[in-house]
């Protein structure tokens, strides 16, 4: 997959590194709330997950800045990952103060890696012919 | 000293009660109220300075755990005694006894919800986890599919010389095809 846009802006180990220390990294309520999709029911949780540091089948999915106060032009980098068969969309950006904010952790919205819908169980058969 | 919200550098924030749902597998929800910070000038939330989050998983870890008791019960209920658990899974005998007090490891606890999910998996791991058992359990797994999700379900099984055909059928209810009448699906597995 060809990365949509220039980057990344940071060092994903930083933010892995920086995982280990309390208080370094917040995650966005938002970005907390969509990652129990995932099993992950506290930002505790997130952050733990992320301090591993192992993200299968990473790849820098986007970079950009951000359009909103109060870090406006802050760049943040996003990444998709594997958790088993689910993929993830992981974005983060440095604040000023040092600090990370994790704000985004999603099923991806747009791509092939996008879940495919599916309203008949029976689609899951074709999984098992494999 | 004052607590400043990481996301805007605002002091001004506060301490609020939030109310969730916790879902535990197997059991009913969990009701929990447990503190949190708010933001008033971004209204973002969260563990603004690292003193709740991790009182929050432990009382999550706690739900969990206390789920163990119940779900051991339903198993027995389902037919599966726990001393035939600790033989096919080649555990000391009475450990469980120690589950049901509350003593239960976090990957016990996945264990037994395996076993709930796919009660058939301790049938393999008796017949210490032969081809056999293993291809059994596979094709059982499909058959309880259709057993689920049609009716009248059928299965057929073809051999000649190494060729091995297996047929699943079924007619699919009207509210997954979300047509009056029903309509027939097979799977045939790919040579």
């Amino acid at each position: 997959m060809v990365a949509r846009s220039r980057g990344p802006y940071y060092h994903l180990s930083d933010i892995v590194k920086s995982c280990s220390v309390p208080g370094m990294v917040h995650v966005r309520k938002k970005a907390k709330d969509d990652a129990q999709n995932f099993g992950f029911e506290t930002a505790t949780r997130i952050i733990e997950f992320i301090s591993i540091g192992v993200f299968e089948d990473i790849e820098l999915d986007n970079s950009d800045v951000l359009d909103h106060e109060p870090d406006k032009g802050t760049p943040f980098d996003a990444y998709i990952f594997r958790i088993g068969p689910k993929h993830v969309y992981f974005a983060f950006y440095k604040r000023p103060n040092g600090t990370w904010i994790i704000k985004s952790f999603h099923t991806p919205n747009i791509g092939e890696k996008a879940p495919q819908l599916s309203h008949s169980p029976f689609n899951l058969l074709e999984g098992l012919k494999k | 000293m004052t607590t400043v919200c990481p996301f805007c550098d605002s002091p001004n924030v506060e301490k609020i009660m939030i109310n969730e749902i916790i879902k535990v597998p197997f059991c009913d929800d969990v009701a929990i109220s447990h503190p949190t910070f708010r933001c008033n000038n971004c209204e973002e939330e969260g563990d603004f300075d690292n003193s709740l989050d991790k009182a929050l998983t432990r009382t999550i870890d706690k739900a969990n755990i206390m789920s163990a008791p119940k779900l051991m019960e339903e198993l027995t209920q389902i037919g599966i005694t726990m001393t035939y658990l600790e033989k096919a899974l080649r555990l000391p005998f009475r450990t469980t006894s120690r589950w049901k007090r509350g003593k239960i490891s976090h990957s016990a606890l996945a264990l037994l919800r395996l076993v709930m999910a796919s009660p058939r998996l301790l049938e393999v791991a008796d017949d210490n986890f032969s081809p056999e058992a293993i291809a059994k359990y596979q094709l059982s797994r499909t058959w309880d599919f259709f057993k689920k999700n049609t009716i009248n379900p059928g299965c057929s099984l073809t051999w000649d010389m190494n060729q091995l055909d297996i047929k699943f059928q079924g007619n699919m209810y009207p509210r997954i095809t979300n047509s009056p009448v029903t309509q027939k699906v097979e799977w045939v597995s790919t040579p």
